[in-house]
């Protein structure tokens, strides 16, 4: 633990103050002959933040992160780590360093040669490198297996080979692309723990790259989600979750319930929407302003919402819909309902396994209503049919 | 010792085939050695004791450690360039090489000499554009046997290079890129550690393959160039000397499977721990 804390110190007293963003992007475009793959993107990350992009295979999120580690050169725009800019400059001359998904460890090293490797080349002296390889090792929980080759390691421990190699290097920022894509979940959940460990303790900026949503919302301070070259919406996972500002991010994390409407009048701090098959909801204001008279999708998250018989009163100032369960299912720590509105929407219900059993008066084919706390319901832009 | 399995036997009759058609040889050239006429080691003494003859198998040993260092710097870059292009790029070259193969040595022997001789093609056009003073005569000499074996070595350095070089993960150069390696210190530090086991084949195919040959040696060289192969088929086809041809065959094999165990230990460091 002495050389953790050590190490700890010295990556803060080499990272001066924090709060100004310290990886900017701007603007930035890349094509790959036709194909455009990050589109007129700008990024700002502070120091010491643990960032994650986030999305679907195909989103631009590696290639975004392989253009700060200088391994793709921007079509267009700029990069600039601490206020430099790099836009152009090759990997080995940027003070940032990648985790690679495969962990492109050096077979013919040993785990202490490799990471010292990046200390080597910078011709740090004999003392120091050994000095920092073993604070190194400690700090990923290794130090017993400094002597082996990295194939006589598991997959866990050639990741933490692979992070301690990085972080040895005290970069400004640490670039990790999938680093635990080839785990298996146990382990996965167990790392991700761990490297959320790691970051508090060295201090350094992580930017973490990831399709994992699970992933990202529990290690990442600020999350970016991104869909064709674009970054959709960032924020923090309660930001995305409970606020989520398009259709896609409503999506792509978590599960959305969303029925297509239009923004009516507001009244005050909520906001009447109408749906399409001409139901009556209500969304907080501030959400619905800038969609107002246009066409929208509301939507609510499934643990939001509670089901209950078609002829019990609701409270006063709900938004209520009704409909029929399709499906009721005992999943352990919750039940989960499928509903069909009048409106035709499937909608999922989640409640908590409170009683022991799923009730008989909200098993298949109930006439049921579901209703929600306006306060809980988010607006987008509604997209067109081909991705709804 | 575990008892044999089926299969295990079943291979027997090949092994035996291959006993025969190289162990018993070999066995048969060392026995000789010291039978004909019967004499113990003499004919060895004569041979370590001969500084003529001990030029001719130190000439030998470094000729072969030219063409070995020859075939190696030509060899690498067409290696590594059909390792890193498309799969159809990588079967043209490796097919062209691999054609050059199809040609008999004897053949090739001749064309070298018409093209290198001194009113060879070579020095012909030399001449016709004006550069009389670059002529010269690269046939009957140490640069002959150099240039025609280096020519049948580099196949036999390309096919294990590709071979090693194709295998190995481009991923490692961008991971020693982002440590701060220059591109140099990655090729020596990354990328010759990796592919030493293709560099080590290579090397020990055509030193070995060089250092005994007889037909090149004797085509393109010239009366100061004998080589040990053509020695030892003099000794025992013209002058009937089968106890010092044979002494002399054993200590070429020796050299060359002293060369072998070096080269197979010096390549395993590289491959020590990769899998």
């Amino acid at each position: 633990m002495v050389a953790n804390q050590s190490l700890t110190a010295d990556a803060v007293r080499e990272s001066g103050v924090g709060g100004e963003p310290d990886i900017r992007l701007e603007r930035v475009t890349k094509r790959f002959g036709d194909v455009l793959v990050i589109d007129d993107l700008d990024l700002e990350i502070e120091r010491g933040a643990f960032y994650a992009l986030l999305g679907p295979s195909g989103c631009g999120k590696t290639t975004t992160l392989r253009m700060i580690g200088g391994f793709e050169l921007p079509t267009a725009g700029r990069v600039l780590l601490g206020g430099t800019e790099v836009t152009n400059a090759p990997p080995h001359k940027r003070d940032v360093n990648t985790v690679f998904q495969s962990y492109a460890l050096f077979p013919h090293l040993t785990i202490e040669k490799n990471v010292a490797f990046g200390l080597e080349r910078k011709g740090v002296g004999k003392a120091e490198t050994r000095r920092r390889v073993a604070e190194a090792l400690e700090t990923v929980q290794l130090p017993h297996l400094a002597k082996r080759k990295p194939a006589q390691l598991s997959g866990g421990q050639q990741q933490r080979v692979a992070l301690a190699r990085a972080l040895v290097n005290r970069p400004r920022a640490l670039l990790l692309d999938e680093p635990l894509g080839a785990l298996d979940l146990r382990l996965r959940r167990q790392l991700q723990l761990e490297l959320k460990r790691i970051q508090q303790e060295v201090g350094i900026t992580f930017i973490h790259v990831t399709h994992d949503q699970e992933e990202a919302m529990s290690m990442a301070d600020t999350i970016a989600v991104m869909n064709r070259g674009r970054i959709e919406q960032a924020g923090t996972a309660t930001d995305l979750y409970e606020r989520p500002r398009t259709e896609f991010v409503a999506k792509f994390l978590g599960v959305s319930n969303l029925v297509r409407g239009t923004v009516g009048q507001a009244n005050g701090e909520l906001s009447a929407v109408t749906t399409h098959d001409g139901a009556t909801l209500h969304a907080p204001t501030n959400r619905c302003a800038e969609h107002a008279g246009g066409a929208v999708s509301v939507g609510v998250r499934p643990e939001k919402v509670k089901l209950t018989p078609a002829e019990q009163p609701t409270p006063d100032g709900a938004n209520v819909l009704r409909g029929q369960v399709v499906l009721s299912s005992f999943l352990g720590v919750s039940l989960q309902y499928v509903v069909r509105t009048a409106g035709g929407e499937e909608l999922i219900v989640l409640a908590q396994n409170a009683d022991g059993s799923l009730p008989e008066s909200l098993g298949a084919g109930r006439e049921v209503q579901l209703t929600w706390d306006p306060r809980h319901t988010f607006v987008v832009a509604a997209e067109d049919g081909a991705r709804a | 010792m575990r008892p044999m399995l089926r299969v295990e036997k079943l291979l027997l009759p090949a092994l035996g085939l291959v006993a025969l058609a190289f162990v018993y040889p070999a066995a048969e050239l060392l026995g000789r050695s010291f039978t004909e006429p019967p004499g113990g080691f003499s004919h060895y003494q004569d041979v370590f004791g001969s500084s003529s003859l001990m030029t001719i198998v130190g000439r030998s040993a470094l000729t072969a450690a030219l063409v070995m260092a020859v075939s190696l710097l030509l060899g690498f870059p067409v290696a590594w360039l059909a390792a890193n292009s498309s799969p159809r790029v990588a079967k043209l070259i490796l097919g062209v090489v691999a054609a050059s193969l199809f040609v008999s040595v004897i053949v090739r022997g001749y064309s070298w000499l018409a093209i290198l001789d001194r009113n060879g093609v070579l020095n012909t056009v030399l001449g016709a554009i004006g550069l009389e003073s670059m002529q010269r005569t690269l046939v009957h000499n140490r640069a002959g046997v150099v240039i025609g074996m280096s020519q049948y070595g580099i196949p036999f350095m390309i096919l294990p290079l590709y071979d090693v070089m194709s295998r190995f993960d481009n991923r490692l150069l961008a991971a020693s890129a982002n440590l701060g390696a220059r591109q140099w210190t990655t090729f020596w530090r990354v990328y010759v550690p990796l592919i030493l086991p293709g560099i080590g084949a290579g090397c020990t195919i055509v030193f070995i393959a060089t250092l005994g040959y007889y037909v090149l040696p004797s085509i393109l060289g010239g009366p100061g160039d004998v080589m040990i192969g053509e020695l030892i088929a003099d000794k025992i086809q013209t002058t009937g000397d089968w106890g010092q041809g044979t002494a002399l065959a054993s200590v070429l094999l020796a050299v060359a499977l002293l060369f072998f165990v070096a080269f197979y230990r010096f390549s395993l460091r590289g491959r020590e721990g990769s899998s």
